[in-house]
């Protein structure tokens, strides 16, 4: 690694505490002003309070420390999550931080393969584009996308269960495994990939249409470059044009794109794991939404704001490998 | 932080397809419109009413669309339903543009630490996924429609306030600001009749395009079952018992929605698109 991309590195480390101190803090603020009392809630809710009676409630208010004003309460809070303590959870009946840490590695699972396929898909659908300029094949592919774009995942996702499972019957509608696997070991795998098919497509296709809108016109822009042309002249057959010199130089910018684009995929996943059953952080969130869990709620929000920060970072250090230019403007 | 993470932005620059859109978005959303207002006249099948002996019916001369699982007419429901969701979607957008209009040109006016403080909290916002937010807000409060309303809205105020910000910290510059100030206009003034109107194109093209954004988010919630109330017609409410019936093989109560959803985005994103064509230069889109 070049020395001078330690500094850069380095400044984006020490945001991080601060972006987190921030955005706990405002979700603190808005846990604050909603008219549900945390201590009510704690307790299991209003018919608990009417059997304990006002002084003990006082007495529970007083141990959590809830009577205190409102920094330091957050103070409490902040210290009570510093030392991994998100909470507990009354509608999966178990702490925060367990439960979103079970359902987590679903979540990433899915994540990696429908971001894998979206790369590729953009990359290899632009490229086939870029290749006939200006072609009907060119247009079509570029209203598909435009299409795509406008289309809500469930609404793909439906239409692929109906495909799929309903038409076909060949894919799963639900489920990361079915209920009862095979018990050879290449049986189970496969099972898991029938399983896989459909949320991944769901997930990847909003995805696909940002990283293809955004690749196909870095290409054409590329491709109007002086070092093309040196390439051209240089006798390079025009494949070796377009895949070693234009390509390579409009995927740059997609690194970007690709860490900026996690928020979106995360929250993507709350629809698309809910509709296929997926045992994800995406299906615990509207568990939680729709039981009324504001400790999951909270803990959700604080694990998915660090996986986000996490992959922008992890983004803006590999682009600032692959182009040391931006470590030299920024640091 | 990278420089902009919405994707719009980027689909902006389309090179694809060619000048005959200009108007094809704002035609199509007011038939859409226009449809939905005629919803008296063209069916008469009340949208909330259930009819237990016309369960499942598919798409006839009497029902268009058919009927769904508790027998009320889809095509009845989805005309009803565009009031609702297109209410919802150009409330929150134009709450989210407000918020953000005022903090972005404020700060890009002000300057310094104002201008820090914003920029430092859009970079949280950024953090946060917008699906987390929403849900997270409606968990808090008891649920209604201005709640989803705000909910919807809150989580999109940070772009316009960094777009409006940046051009307002660059209009700040400019010399008839500087000259206006110099002759001792107030502040008020400065940024009411000359900074507004400089950025007013802007925040017209942001609330076009955060309202098909805020068309889908309803629509997501309510397939979710935690948009409004379940009795309310809406595209959202009448696509979340959609998975059931697309697994006994009813396409209809899913179609039509669909159909009128993306029909309705892609008219929306189409008129914000052709919008930022006429009002903002390529130029300053590629420089973000």
């Amino acid at each position: 690694m070049d020395s001078s991309i330690k500094p850069y590195i380095k400044k984006r480390f020490i945001q991080i505490p601060f972006l987190l101190l921030g955005i706990t803090f405002l979700a603190f603020l808005l846990f604050t002003l909603s008219p549900t009392d945390p201590v009510v809630s704690y307790l299991g809710g209003p018919s608990v309070i009417q059997l304990m009676g006002p002084e003990k409630v006082e007495e529970v208010r007083q141990h959590l420390g809830m009577d205190q004003p409102f920094y330091v309460r957050y103070g409490i809070w902040l210290s009570q999550i510093i030392h991994g303590d998100l909470g507990y959870s009354r509608s999966q009946n178990r702490p925060v931080l367990d439960a979103i840490l079970q359902r987590l590695p679903a979540s990433l699972i899915l994540v990696f393969f429908a971001y894998t396929l979206a790369v590729l898909m953009s990359i290899v659908l632009a490229l086939s584009a870029a290749k006939r300029e200006g072609s009907f094949y060119d247009h079509a592919m570029g209203a598909g996308v435009y299409l795509l774009y406008s289309t809500p995942s469930f609404i793909i996702a439906l239409l692929m269960i109906y495909i799929f499972t309903v038409w076909l019957g060949v894919l799963p509608p639900a489920r990361m495994v079915s209920l009862n696997p095979p018990d050879s070991f290449s049986g189970q795998i496969w099972d898991f990939i029938t399983h896989l098919i459909m949320p991944v497509i769901a997930l990847a296709i909003a995805q696909f249409t940002v990283y293809y809108v955004y690749l196909r016109s870095a290409l054409s822009e590329a491709m109007q470059q002086m070092y093309i042309t040196l390439a051209r002249a240089k006798g390079l057959s025009e494949r070796s044009v377009l895949y070693r010199h234009a390509l390579r130089n409009s995927l740059l910018p997609l690194i970007t794109q690709i860490g900026l684009s996690m928020p979106v995929i995360i929250g993507g996943g709350v629809v698309v794991e809910t509709l296929f059953a997926w045992p994800g952080i995406g299906n615990l969130t509207t568990q939680a939404a729709a039981g009324g869990d504001q400790q999951l709620m909270m803990g959700i929000l604080l694990i998915s704001s660090v996986l986000v920060i996490i992959g922008n970072l992890g983004a803006d250090i590999a682009y600032a490998i692959a182009d040391p230019r931006i470590a030299y403007e920024e640091a | 932080m990278t420089q902009y993470r919405n994707q719009w932005q980027k689909l902006l620059i389309h090179p694809v397809f060619p000048k005959i859109r200009e108007f094809s978005g704002a035609i199509i959303l007011f038939s859409v419109l226009l449809l939905s207002s005629m919803a008296p006249v063209l069916t008469h099948y009340d949208p909330v009413t259930a009819n237990m002996d016309e369960i499942y019916e598919s798409p006839s001369t009497t029902h268009p669309c058919g009927t769904d699982g508790l027998g009320r007419d889809v095509f009845s429901r989805l005309l009803y339903g565009t009031r609702l969701t297109i209410l919802i979607g150009i409330t929150a957008s134009l709450l989210a543009a407000i918020l953000g209009v005022t903090v972005g040109l404020l700060a890009g006016y002000y300057r310094g630490i104002w201008d820090s403080i914003l920029m430092r909290t859009v970079d949280m916002w950024y953090a946060v996924p917008e699906m987390m937010a929403i849900l997270f807000i409606l968990t808090l409060y008891p649920r209604s429609i201005p709640l989803i309303i705000l909910a919807i809205a809150i989580p999109h105020w940070a772009t316009p306030a960094r777009l409006v910000r940046s051009e307002a910290l660059s209009l700040r510059q400019r010399p008839f600001i500087e000259t206006s100030i110099g002759l001792g206009a107030g502040n008020l003034y400065v940024l009411l009749r000359h900074m507004f109107p400089n950025i007013l194109h802007i925040a017209i093209v942001t609330t076009t395009l955060m309202t098909s954004h805020a068309i889908m988010h309803e629509a997501a919630l309510g397939f979710l079952g935690l948009g409004v109330p379940v009795h309310e017609p809406s595209w959202g409410n009448m696509l979340s018992e959609a998975r059931i019936d697309i697994l006994l093989g009813v396409w209809w109560t899913s179609f039509f929605p669909g159909i009128f959803i993306v029909i309705t985005v892609l008219s929306v994103y189409q008129i914000g698109t052709a919008l930022s064509e006429r009002f903002v230069p390529r130029r300053e889109l590629r420089a973000e």
